[in-house]
């Protein structure tokens, strides 16, 4: 196990974690990831392997109870969720984390409630935010549970940009949204990677995650099965999910 | 008769706004805590008492010392807050609604009879805000006090709207009242939420028992049955809605004194009135089981 920092420099790095929800059942055995200025590691894996588990666990939602998450030389294990902006990480869960009874306009009021008494800033950055998605423009004053999926999506994604974070941890950015707005919303994270954030994607979306990753992670049953950058996967998709489905058969029936 | 009916009916708005008091705060520790707070109706009998203490004892005048007490309820909530309902927020705690009720039941008693120890078992009577009455209606009467009571609350449930509205703290409440993980992941701290929403909420009613004191006066005692209809009305309210429950609240206030009123009887109405709230409550949620003002989306977990 390594314990020295790896090569990269990276701005989260998770080792060994194992976790679970209720003690006796562990869900994750032992996974190491880690999130790269500049780059977009994808985390992919079959359904109910432990990818949005991960992301908890790294995010402070679920204690490990094993190994170890540090950003730098700061140690994050068992840092609260609501302390991790602070530490640069910003958290996009599989569901939309918007206040659906509250207007578009308080959502993203709140998005900047570690600076709220900087009041020209909020201000600031909310225009920014509505130049940068007219419709949350439009529609400020509409509770955001009104808002269709795609659009709750790029009011979360406003928000979260506020505190300016480092790290990006995004759980199925585009599950049952609609396409159009799908694309774009790989560009955001494209461009995100592009100013040198770093981000830990989630995908189910195999085509789509593979389109912009640049290191890609494929965990099965709580591990991680095989990893490596994403020209080593090529880009022979129908190969990479048999592989998992067979060896989950595999592994189901020995 | 007429005249008698509209009295009746203003009493009940009067009893309806501090109804409201009370029941809003319920409704807003229920909604961030996701408790019911059983010890409610004492800390508006605390809210009372302090009152009475800091005007007989410090020599406040009686309109400041309604929000001395209040600043006094504020305060002793959050003591009882970070006392002793710091455990429902450890994830040692399975059953946290167990908890909750066994903790605030306890305390509610515990209360009731620590007032009979310091404050004595017969009812006190605070100065009044302004002696004497209006006359309207034809001939009868209706006190300053009580004009005193409905204007005081409904200017605190307008501070407290505009609260919940159009500042931050307010902003971030109901953002953790929705969603605690989607709080957190914005830097919410939900435990500073949990403290300002008791303090908040224990401040409500004891601003109620404040206002209150000079009509009824103080008794240990003087909570069970506002209790009893902050339930109701929370219920009748759609569990969470601030705007429903203001709403049933004077509803319920005007209704239930109209109710007495009308009975042939008058001496028995407050024996009754209770049960008239009680038998409301079943008729709506019969009919509307999520309340009149019910939110079907709102997350309950
Ligand atoms: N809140 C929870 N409580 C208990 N078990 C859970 C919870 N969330 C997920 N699980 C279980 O953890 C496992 C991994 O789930 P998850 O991390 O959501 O998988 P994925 O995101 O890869 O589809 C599944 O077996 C799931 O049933
Ligand atoms: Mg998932």
């Amino acid at each position: 196990m390594p314990d020295t920092l790896p090569a990269i420099e990276s701005s989260l790095s998770a080792r060994n974690l194992a976790a679970g929800y209720v003690s006796g059942i562990e869900i994750l055995h032992g996974v190491s990831v880690d999130a790269v200025p500049g780059q977009i590691r994808c985390v992919l894996g079959p359904n109910g392997t432990g990818k949005s588990t991960l992301l908890k666990v790294l995010f402070g939602f679920l204690k490990p109870s094993t190994g170890e998450i540090r950003s730098g030389p700061t140690v994050l294990t068992g840092v609260a969720p609501h302390a991790m902006g602070r530490h640069g990480v910003a958290y996009l869960p599989q569901r939309p984390s918007i206040f659906p009874f509250l207007s578009v306009e308080v959502n993203l009021r709140l998005g900047a409630w570690s600076f709220r008494r900087r009041h020209a800033d909020v201000k600031r950055k909310i225009e920014r935010a509505y130049a940068q998605f007219p419709i949350l423009g439009e529609r400020r004053n509409q509770t955001a549970g009104t808002l269709s999926g795609g659009q709750q999506r790029q009011l979360e994604f406003a928000r979260s940009l506020f505190p300016e974070p480092k790290v990006f941890l995004i759980d199925e950015p585009t599950a049952s949204i609609e396409p159009r707005i799908t694309a774009q919303i790989y560009e955001l994270i494209r461009g995100l990677a592009r100013d040198g954030k770093a981000i830990l994607l989630v995908d189910q979306n195999i085509k789509g995650a593979l389109g912009i990753a640049d290191y890609v992670y494929v965990m099965r049953t709580g591990s991680l099965y095989t990893e490596g950058p994403r020209t080593e996967f090529g880009d022979d998709v129908e190969l990479l999910v048999s592989q998992w489905l067979y060896t989950h058969h595999a592994a189901k029936t020995a | 008769m007429l005249d008698y009916i509209l009295i009746q009916a203003a009493n009940g708005l009067v009893i309806g706004v501090m109804f409201a008091l009370i029941a809003t705060g319920l409704t807003i520790i229920f909604s961030i805590l996701k408790i019911v707070n059983f010890a409610h109706g004492e800390i508006y009998m605390m809210g009372g008492y302090f009152g009475y203490y800091v005007i007989t004892l410090l020599g406040v005048p009686p309109f400041p010392a309604v929000l001395v007490a209040m600043a006094i309820t504020f305060l002793f909530s959050i003591g009882l807050e970070r006392g002793l309902l710091t455990p429902l927020y450890s994830p040692r705690i399975e059953r946290k609604a167990d908890y909750g009720i066994l903790i605030t039941f306890g305390l509610s008693v515990f209360l009731r009879n620590i007032a009979i120890i310091l404050f004595g078992p017969f009812p006190l009577r605070p100065p009044s805000f302004i002696e004497g009455s209006l006359a309207v209606f034809g001939g009868l009467m209706i006190s300053y006090d009580r004009l005193v009571a409905a204007g005081g609350g409904l200017l605190l449930l307008v501070a407290l709207i505009w609260f919940l509205n159009r500042t931050v703290w307010g902003q971030a409440l109901n953002a953790v009242s929705q969603s605690r993980e989607s709080a957190s992941i914005v830097g919410i701290n939900s435990e500073r939420m949990y403290m300002l929403a008791f303090g908040v909420g224990g401040a409500l009613a004891g601003g109620a028992g404040a206002l209150i004191a000079p009509i009824y006066s103080l008794s240990p005692s003087m909570g069970l049955v506002p209790d009893t209809q902050a339930f109701v009305i929370v219920i009748l309210g759609g569990l969470g809605s601030v705007s429903g429950t203001i709403i049933a609240a004077l509803l319920l206030g005007i209704s239930q004194n109209l109710f007495i009123a009308l009975l042939p009887d008058p001496s028995r109405g407050p024996s009754y009135a209770n049960a008239f709230g009680l038998f409301i409550m079943m008729l709506v949620l019969l009919f509307r089981p999520t309340g009149i003002f019910g939110r079907h989306a709102v997350a309950m977990d």
